[in-house]
């Protein structure tokens, strides 16, 4: 055939690593989203949540018992988990057109959004932990207050702390990264589809057990599991969103 | 020569509305194509799908002998840009102009920067406060300094002004001379470029008019100019492909003359003119009723 003499070889139609390297770099070519701004606002968040501690510390006589106990409910670290949502959905929606306009198959884009979420995730599971482990050596940061170290990540010790947190961002940026796909392929039908269907999967859940009268079987279930055991069940939801994802994304286009 | 694509039977619909309808072609290797045709005629369409960016509805596309749907072999050798590029909110061009060569195997980061200089593109601004023409200079850029040996240009004028519509053009012409490839351009701005393209492909409602050489294109017509009879006279029974005049004067465009034919005409006392490409391609896609007779 005429085309034979410029004709790519034959082994070339997965791009490899080096295709999904580049795809991983580039969610991160500019950092102000992925990192300066969300530790800024970390960093603001705590500082808010410090002043709010001292105030508390200065103007009540109540123990340092009283104090630790009142924060660990804190959910001031909740924003990250929040910003790792909308950054999953972001990034999709961001960075997909131009990806392809670089000449990115929709599969080495996906596997590298996956892997940069992945590391981002890991990333901010990292510096959670290492703040969380701050906070206890200093005595909930001298005022006994918590924000890293919360009930919620129990207290198993800092290293299984920061993988429950690592689970629990996963989780998160799973969720916008089914969203962002969905959106990229099907707009506002697909989130509202989406929507739809995970609101009919929560009420018809809730409805199975509230039926049948299961709610002290869930409870002992998941006291039984306790958070080693509870955690990981998140990947379920991870690896069915990541799967459905890409199978959205697959038949994406570019169309602006 | 040798094709890098070839297209049969491309077909593409969305919904009811046909973009790109039964479409075949080859693009040659090492040339330069213009994609001509008016907007929303399929230029993008078909480049989206040429780069496998979109799904054809029928049809086989072939670059570098293989489908570039989800291909990334063919797709590294692709650079396609287009004119309603989205970028991501928060990119300025030096985020796109460093993410360029992880994934043009060929990127010269050198010759990215003078062209950056060449057309004053601020680096630091965000990409969606750029003007029109610094956001078509950015698409420009990474055309050319992807050395891409299949790059797309859609619309590169969009918004240049005229200096830095000749600097492309220097720029594009310099760079092809010395590392040969194959450019398709797709405008409705013809005269701008007519010099610069080899081949040329016009497409009107999605089907293709034209697929020939420019030098060929160009003697395809004539403008028959003189007195109302004695043009009339001449250009009976033959293919119309315009008409025009004022008062007694009548200016008829036809289609190819053969040199008796051309003699004949000079004979009468009639004047004859060359098409520019632009004219002929207005007058190809632009066909009202009222102007043209058709065969």
């Amino acid at each position: 055939m005429s085309t034979a003499t410029t004709a790519v070889p034959a082994d070339t139609r997965a791009g490899g690593p080096s295709r999904i390297l580049a795809v991983f770099r580039f969610h991160f070519v500019n950092p102000t989203i992925v990192a300066w701004m969300p530790l800024g606002i970390t960093g603001i968040i705590f500082a808010m949540n410090w002043a709010i501690w001292f105030i508390v510390h200065t103007a009540t006589t109540e123990g340092g018992e009283e104090m630790s106990n009142g924060t660990s409910w804190s959910g001031a670290s909740m924003f990250i988990f929040v910003w790792l949502l909308v950054l999953a959905v972001q990034a999709m929606n961001r960075t997909f057109h131009l990806a392809l306009g670089l000449g990115a198959t929709r599969r080495d884009y996906y596997l590298g959004t996956v892997a940069a979420l992945l590391v981002a995730c890991a990333g901010w599971a990292i510096v959670f932990g290492v703040l969380g482990l701050v906070e206890d050596a200093t005595g909930g940061w001298g005022l006994n207050g918590h924000m890293f170290a919360s009930v919620y990540f129990g207290d198993d010790g800092p290293f299984a702390r920061t993988w429950y947190v690592f689970l629990l961002m996963l989780f998160f940026a799973s969720l916008g990264l089914v969203a962002g796909a969905l959106w990229v392929r099907w707009r506002t039908w697909g989130i509202l589809g989406f929507g739809v269907v995970l609101g009919f999967l929560l009420i018809g859940g809730l409805a199975w057990i509230a039926l049948t009268n299961a709610w002290a079987q869930v409870g002992a279930f998941f006291a039984g599991l306790g958070f080693a055991g509870a955690y990981p069940l998140l990947l379920i939801p991870v690896v069915v969103a990541g799967l459905l994802g890409f199978l959205a994304l697959r038949r994406a286009t570019a169309r602006s | 020569m040798s094709a890098v694509a070839e297209v049969s039977g491309l077909t593409k619909r969305f919904g009811s509305v046909t973009a790109v309808e039964d479409v075949s072609f080859r693009l040659e290797e090492h040339r330069v194509h213009g994609l001509l045709g008016r907007n929303g005629a399929g230029k993008t369409t078909l480049m989206s799908l040429l780069t496998g960016q979109d799904f054809a509805t029928a049809g086989r596309i072939e670059v570098f002998g293989a489908s570039p749907v989800e291909h990334a072999g063919v797709l590294q050798r692709l650079c396609f840009i287009r004119e309603s590029q989205r970028y991501p909110d928060d990119f300025q061009p030096r985020h796109v102009l460093r993410a360029a060569p992880w994934f043009f195997p060929n990127w010269d980061a050198d010759f990215a920067q003078r062209l950056v200089d060449d057309f004053r593109l601020p680096l630091r601004r965000k990409i969606k406060k750029l003007s029109r023409g610094q956001l078509s200079a950015v698409g420009v850029i990474v055309g050319l300094a992807s050395r891409a040996p299949l790059t797309f240009f859609d619309e590169p004028y969009l918004g240049l002004d005229a200096a830095a519509r000749q600097l492309f053009y220097d720029r594009l012409l310099a760079d092809i001379a010395e590392r040969p490839r194959t450019v398709v351009l797709s405008t409705h701005l013809i005269d701008e470029v007519s010099d610069l393209l080899e081949r040329v492909l016009v497409i009107d409602q999605g089907r293709l008019l034209v697929d020939a050489d420019t030098d060929e294109l160009r003697g395809s017509a004539t403008t028959v100019v003189g007195p109302r009879t004695a043009v009339e006279a001449f250009v009976a029974g033959r293919e119309v492909l315009h008409r025009d005049g004022i008062g007694g004067l009548a200016s008829v465009t036809v289609g190819r003359l053969s040199e008796a034919e051309r003699a004949e005409a000079t004979g009468a006392g009639l004047e004859l003119t060359p098409v520019s490409l632009q004219q002929l391609v207005v007058r190809l896609t632009g066909a009202t009723g009222s102007e043209v007779d058709h065969r």
